[in-house]
């Protein structure tokens, strides 16, 4: 070959291999750019089993795994798109393998990376591995940042909304987290965000919805709403007052719960009332952000419920509460505004909303301005809140609330309502949920029994006040046993007692309720009480406050009872109530209360009951009770009356 | 006289959904006291709607297609505010004060001593911002954002 052309040949040859080179070199290029490294994916696996990051508390919360009975860990949570291996609801081993294989993978899982779909289990994974950018590149979470632009949680609060009697679904209360925006929106708590776990209801009946609620039919989830939607809903429709509790958690530890929050979009699990409710993923999605910290193990431990309060207070426990900020509801502070005015305004108001009075009143002109703009809010909020009730009709006050708001709009006065009192007691500082008791039972022929009782929640008239809604009863499962020197016997069982004493005054007209479902014996103070039935007792009336922190209530009564001791087995009866509930001289609490029923049907016994109880408390955990008790049955054969004193010390835990 | 009696009849048992606001989601069409009734029919058709897999945060009352994952789209944040919160702000722009009026001067980003300024405004114009007992979130906005327009101090602020 000549020079020339083995040069050519040379040149070319150098030429294809150049390219060749670079052909592989692009390839490779695109290799490391568009697909992980697969051999790192063992490394990491291998690595992760070493340090069994599977069996930590960090990880196994992210699964919402909690060891359960005989230290299963299987999650609470049923969305199967939120486990990766099939086996990873109830093992995390598998389900960690499965999410770092995952993160090698770039298809899309519900239109998102999967290193962003699941960005709180990645931001663990890669700070505890230490993962390698260049053996697995990072995605770009765009749509996850988008939201937490949009967000900009700078602080956390735990909101508490108390229970309203009205509303028997509202009866523990109610517990959600807001997403404080930082910057100069920071104060404004309406454009904050609120994280809210419910359960999916359709609105049924209270029956339905109550069996419903019990036996996890219902699927909850978290969803996540403008914080003005739950304000709405609890501050002015419903009655509740909310407590904002600051949550202090530091920048990462916020961080990851919101990680975490993002993982749970859409997952659902049981919802159970008492269990697995609200309060409980509350808690299970702070502590996933802070694994130091043991917020539910107390509530897996023994009977399965999760008071909301309690949730509360096993934050505070921890230490990352703040002292909270007291948001009344509209009603009470309607209440407020309209016992700031003055006898003459108080009237004029009622007038106004009745249709008897008018802004062209020579007694409403003459007023200075100042004076015309309180009446002229409290009588707008007065109507407004007659309609929410459904008392007036759109059509026939709108216009009224409209004339009232244009006068208001005309006139440059400032009102100058005081804020509402701040209770000084918060719920959280109040009794605690459960309690039990030691007593005395002494009986008129100087029988005694020793009394032993628990009730695991909630609160009654005579228990310490402070922290709870004012008139209300609410108790569930408590139990009582009687021992005496030849047995102990189960003296009665209060299943569910509810007593919705809502007292009226100028403004409200509310009624009252109470619903009661007892197992008693045929006699309970007799020296031979008889056989355990069940008794249920029901009615509605009307309560009123004599004094100041004093109820007075008045129930038109019905009651069932089964038990194998009364005459056909059975008792029906109606007749009423008279009660009268002080707390007013904390920490004296007082009542007294009769009843008188007449036989309708079965056994047709005339009942007549007196029940006069005081009690001394020693702050929120101890107090003293002792009552005096009457009970008189009659009918055709037979008349008795048993009376009774009882001493109880009893504890709040 | 009959055939309107069962055209009420037959509306009257018609799904409260089918009365879901027409507007974009935001619940712009929302009048004052609208009350429990409108939200019932809206949390009716958010609940039932609700489905599980399609990885969003729920559907939080009326705002279906102005908000995304929970939070309200940027654009729709002042008037979806002002939807849900159109009965507290008819009474705080009459009254000149209120927690709702000052998170919409903070949704429009108005600061200090022209909150003030903001507040007289909405106040004098009272009548012409709630005109009738009709008028919708979307116009009392648009009513604001034209005053504030026309405001030496506050023209500024406005979109």
């Amino acid at each position: 070959m000549s020079p020339g052309r083995q040069l050519a040949g040379a040149a070319a040859f150098f030429l294809r291999a150049c390219s060749w080179l670079l052909a592989l070199a692009c390839l490779a290029a695109g290799f490391s750019a568009a697909a992980a490294d697969p051999g790192y994916l063992d490394e990491l696996q291998a690595s992760a089993r070493e340090r069994g990051l599977a069996g930590t508390p960090a990880w196994q919360r992210l699964l919402h795994a909690n060891p359960g009975v005989l230290g299963r860990k299987e999650s609470t949570l049923d969305f199967r798109g939120f486990f990766l291996s099939a086996e990873g609801k109830s093992d995390p081993q598998s389900e960690l393998d499965a999410t770092l294989a995952t993160f090698f993978d770039d298809s899309l899982l519900y239109e998102e990376p999967r290193q962003c779909r699941f960005k709180a289990r990645y931001e663990w994974l890669k700070a505890q591995l230490g993962f390698d950018a260049a053996r697995l590149p990072e995605a770009d979470c765009a749509r996850l940042r988008e939201w937490l632009e949009a967000i900009d949680a700078s602080a956390l609060t735990l909101v508490f909304a108390s229970n309203d009697l009205d509303g028997p679904s509202t009866t523990f209360g109610h517990t959600l987290l807001r997403l404080d925006a930082g910057g100069a929106a920071g104060d404004q708590r309406l454009l904050a965000y609120a994280v809210n776990y419910a359960a999916q209801t359709t609105r049924e009946a209270g029956m339905l919805y109550a069996v419903k609620g019990l036996t996890g039919f219902y699927q909850g989830t978290f969803s996540v709403m403008p914080y003005y939607e739950k304000v709405r809903e609890y501050e002015r429709f419903e009655h509740r007052d909310l407590w904002e509790y600051p949550l202090l958690l530091d920048d990462a530890a916020r961080q990851r719960l919101m990680w975490h929050l993002w993982e749970l979009r859409g997952v659902n699990s049981d919802y159970f009332f008492f269990g697995e409710n609200c309060s409980y993923q509350l808690l299970s999605l702070i502590e996933s952000a802070a694994p130091q910290m043991d917020l539910t193990s107390s509530f897996r431990s023994g009977p399965d419920y999760t008071i909301p309060i309690d949730s509360v207070r096993a934050l505070r426990n921890v230490g990352v509460l703040g002292e909270p900020a007291f948001r009344p509801a509209n009603a009470h502070r309607l209440k407020h505004r309209f016992s700031e005015l003055s006898d003459s305004g108080r009237t004029w108001v009622q007038a106004y909303v009745a249709g008897k009075a008018g802004l062209e009143d020579a007694a409403f002109i003459e007023l200075p301005a100042a004076e015309q703009a309180r009446r002229l809010e409290v009588a707008h909020d007065a109507l407004y809140f007659r309609y929410q009730k459904r008392e007036t009709g759109r059509s026939a006050s709108l216009p009224r609330a409209r004339e009232l708001l244009a006068a208001r709009s005309r006139n440059p006065a400032v009102s100058d309502f005081s804020d509402v009192p701040r209770p000084p007691i918060s719920p959280d500082q109040g009794h605690g949920s459960g309690r039990i008791g030691l007593g005395l039972r002494a009986l008129e022929d100087e029988d005694t029994a020793a009394l032993l009782s628990w009730r695991p929640a909630y609160h009654d008239h005579l228990d310490p006040p402070q922290g709870f809604l004012a008139g209300g009863e609410i108790e569930f499962l408590g139990i009582e046993l009687a021992v005496n020197d030849e047995h102990i016997r189960l003296d009665h069982a209060r299943l569910l007692n509810v007593q919705a004493v809502a007292p009226r005054d100028e403004l409200f007209k509310p009624w009252s309720w109470f619903a009661t479902l007892d197992a008693v014996r045929a006699r309970p103070l007799a020296e031979r009480p008889g056989s355990l039935g069940g008794a249920f007792t029901g009615g509605g009336g009307a309560a009123w406050t004599p004094f100041t922190g004093s109820q007075l209530f008045a129930f038109a009564t019905t009651r069932v009872e089964a038990n194998s001791d009364l005459g056909r087995g059975h008792d029906l009866g109606a007749g009423a109530k008279l009660g009268l509930a002080v707390q007013r001289f904390t920490p004296l609490t007082l009542e007294l209360s009769g009843e008188a029923l007449e036989g309708l049907a079965g056994a047709d016994t005339d009942r007549a009951r007196l029940d006069a109880t005081m009690q001394w408390s020693f702050g929120v955990a101890n107090g003293l009770r002792l009552g005096y008790r009457i009970d008189h049955r009659r009918d055709d054969d037979f008349r008795e009356r048993d009376t009774a004193v009882e001493l109880r010390w009893l504890h709040y835990f | 006289m009959i055939r309107k009696t069962i055209a009420l009849v037959v509306l009257a048992a018609m799904p409260l959904s089918v009365f879901a606001d027409k507007d974009v989601g935001c619940g712009l069409g929302t009048q004052v006291w609208e009350g429990q009734s409108g939200i019932v029919a809206k949390v009716l058709a958010a609940t039932t709607n609700g489905s599980f897999g399609n990885q969003t945060f729920g559907i939080s009352t009326g705002t279906l297609g102005c908000s995304k994952d929970g939070v309200i789209k940027a654009e729709y944040r002042a008037p979806a505010f002002a939807a849900a919160n159109l009965d507290q702000l008819a009474v705080e722009m009459a009254t000149g004060q209120g927690e709702s009026l000052e998170a919409l001067a903070s949704l429009y980003g108005i600061e200090g001593a022209d909150r003030e300024a903001f507040f007289e405004l909405t106040k004098t114009n009272y009548g012409q911002i709630f005109a009738s007992q009709t008028t919708s979130a979307t116009e009392v906005v648009a009513s604001v954002q034209s005053l504030m327009k026309a405001d030496a101090r506050l023209a500024r602020y406005a979109a």
